[in-house]
């Protein structure tokens, strides 16, 4: 009789058990498809971004001048690098130019270099091995707008000091200076969806510097989700990782105006 | 047998010379045969050698004029049997013709870029690490420590408003002053949280503070002296920009005015 009764109750569990466990599987596999699908349309979206912007830049009509090849590349670039130097000397305000080859970014007010900073460390998204020739031509051949920028540390923080009516001095109010202390990383968005991430050296462990990287994480996570549930190829931005001393870091972000003019050598 | 037949006068004339100067070698001239002196002999002999000799050298020559680029990977040589020679000749000469055409064109922009950069002096100020470098062209003359604004945001009873800040961009040094009187302005009495006197009333100016020189940068801002050399390359300044005492000598004298200073 124990048997009988317990028996229904066991092959009701043993059914739940059942359907858990292909429900887990049917989860899982779900699960995996959709981190396939996000992993796929990521790689499309890279590749998709070379082909959009040679395209958009390639004119099939016209021939490339033979003499343009790999043996005059390297004098290419930094002909190009010259000419969005050059190009900058309308701007009133501090430029920025990065020479990859050289290793060096340099501070420039009406083409006059004001600051020059070594770049100990270098790290440029493959994507751009795959530009063709017209496209690096119209990219590198002009300087870059900047539009957002991220930072760790403010541009400027001011001490107040507040004043009574009666004229006696009142002890000033400090907005907290932690531009000594915290790592020096900001991310300056270009047009093109170029990104160019500067940091100091050696700030792996700085919290301030984890909080950057998160925030740069989850910026680019949630461009691959947008671009799953509209459903599209995810926006594509591809970065160049400068190091810097801190110093340099430091001097460049607070000299630079608020949408810098940039020109970029790889 | 008879040799006048055989040999004609020739030989007549050349076997008297045999019997005489003990002929060298016969040889054929001109489909007559010949006997030859013994020096006129060697004479060819020799000829034949050094010429011999001389079309070896030059064959040589032109081998190690032609080889030595080859192996250098520099240029086309003459003797490279290879269907696309000409095209490859032509794509090298294009290519070098190409490169020289952009050496041209980056010295040209680098030119263009360089004649932005004043021949005379000059002095870049780093506001971020309280810093200075006076310039003359390319060549770095001194470079030092000095302070710069304190980014202090003064705030008195009535709303009014003062940023000591410096201000970042290219100014021209507008006027130039020894031993320079401050004529204190209406935040100064405000910081001290003194009463604002009249405009011209004599406790607005101040003597000796801005030391011995004093820039004019426009708006009422200076390069100057200080009293307070302890704070040399700290930002603790109104806006103007405070030198030592022997850094602001030198850049007194070598600036003059429309000289360029670049803030940033």
């Amino acid at each position: 009789m124990k048997t009988k009764l317990f028996n229904p109750d066991a092959s009701f569990l043993l059914r739940i058990k059942k359907y858990l466990h292909v429900s887990t599987i049917v989860i899982f596999v779900l699960l995996a498809l959709f981190l396939l699908y996000a992993i796929v349309l990521s790689m499309i979206s890279s590749t998709s971004y070379v082909k959009t912007i040679n395209k958009a830049y390639s004119d099939d009509s016209t021939t490339l001048v033979s003499g343009k090849n790999l043996i005059s590349s390297g004098l290419h670039s930094e002909e190009l690098f010259l000419e969005a130097r050059l190009a900058m000397l309308t701007e009133d305000s501090i430029t920025l130019s990065i020479d990859l080859t050289d290793s060096l970014i340099r501070l420039e007010m009406k083409g006059v270099v004001v600051h020059t900073a070594r770049i100990s460390k270098i790290q440029v998204s493959r994507i751009f091995r795959y530009l063709n020739y017209q496209t690096k031509d119209a990219l590198f051949g002009k300087p870059f707008t900047t539009g957002q920028t991220i930072a760790t540390i403010p541009k400027t923080e001011y001490l107040l000091k507040k004043v009574s009516a009666d004229s006696l001095i009142q002890p000033g109010e400090r907005l907290p200076d932690t531009t000594h202390e915290k790592a020096i990383c900001f991310l300056l968005h270009l047009d093109k969806n170029i990104m160019i991430d500067i940091r100091q050296s050696g700030c792996a462990n700085d919290d301030a510097y984890q909080l950057y990287a998160m925030r740069l994480k989850r910026d680019k996570y949630s461009e691959v989700l947008k671009g799953l549930l509209k459903p599209a190829v995810p926006k594509y931005s591809p970065v160049i990782g400068i190091e810097l001393a801190k110093n340099d870091a430091r001097t460049i972000y607070k000299a630079l105006p608020d949408k810098p003019r940039l020109a970029l050598r790889l | 047998m008879n040799l006048h037949a055989l040999f004609g006068t020739s030989f007549q004339q050349e076997s008297r010379i045999k019997t005489i100067h003990h002929p060298a070698r016969i040889e054929f001239f001109k489909g007559k045969l010949v006997i030859l002196q013994k020096k006129y002999a060697l004479f060819i002999l020799i000829s034949k050698y050094v010429l011999a000799v001389i079309l070896l050298i030059c064959i040589s020559l032109m081998m190690v004029i032609n080889i030595l680029p080859l192996l250098q990977e520099q240029g086309p040589s003459l003797f490279r049997i290879h269907p696309n020679t000409v095209s490859a000749i032509d794509s090298l000469t294009r290519d070098h013709l190409v490169e020289m055409a952009e050496n041209r064109r980056i010295n040209d922009l680098r030119s263009k870029l360089d004649k932005q950069t004043p021949k005379n002096f000059y002095l870049v100020i780093n506001t971020t690490e309280n810093k200075f470098r006076l310039y003359s062209g390319k060549s770095l003359i001194r470079e030092g420590i000095c302070s710069t604004g304190s980014y202090t945001l003064l705030m008195d009873g009535n709303e009014r408003k003062w940023k000591f800040e410096t201000p970042k961009g290219i100014f021209k040094v507008q006027g130039k002053k020894t031993n320079p009187v401050w004529k204190k302005p209406d935040w100064a009495f405000v910081e001290e949280g003194l009463p604002i006197p009249s405009v011209n009333h004599p406790s607005r100016f101040e003597y000796g503070t801005l030391g011995d020189y004093a820039l004019m940068l426009g708006n009422g801002y200076m390069i100057h002296g200080t009293i307070y050399q302890r704070f040399l390359g700290l930002p603790v300044t109104h806006g103007c920009v405070r030198m030592g005492d022997e850094d602001l000598e030198l850049v007194y004298n070598k600036l003059k005015i429309g000289s360029t200073i670049y803030i940033y």
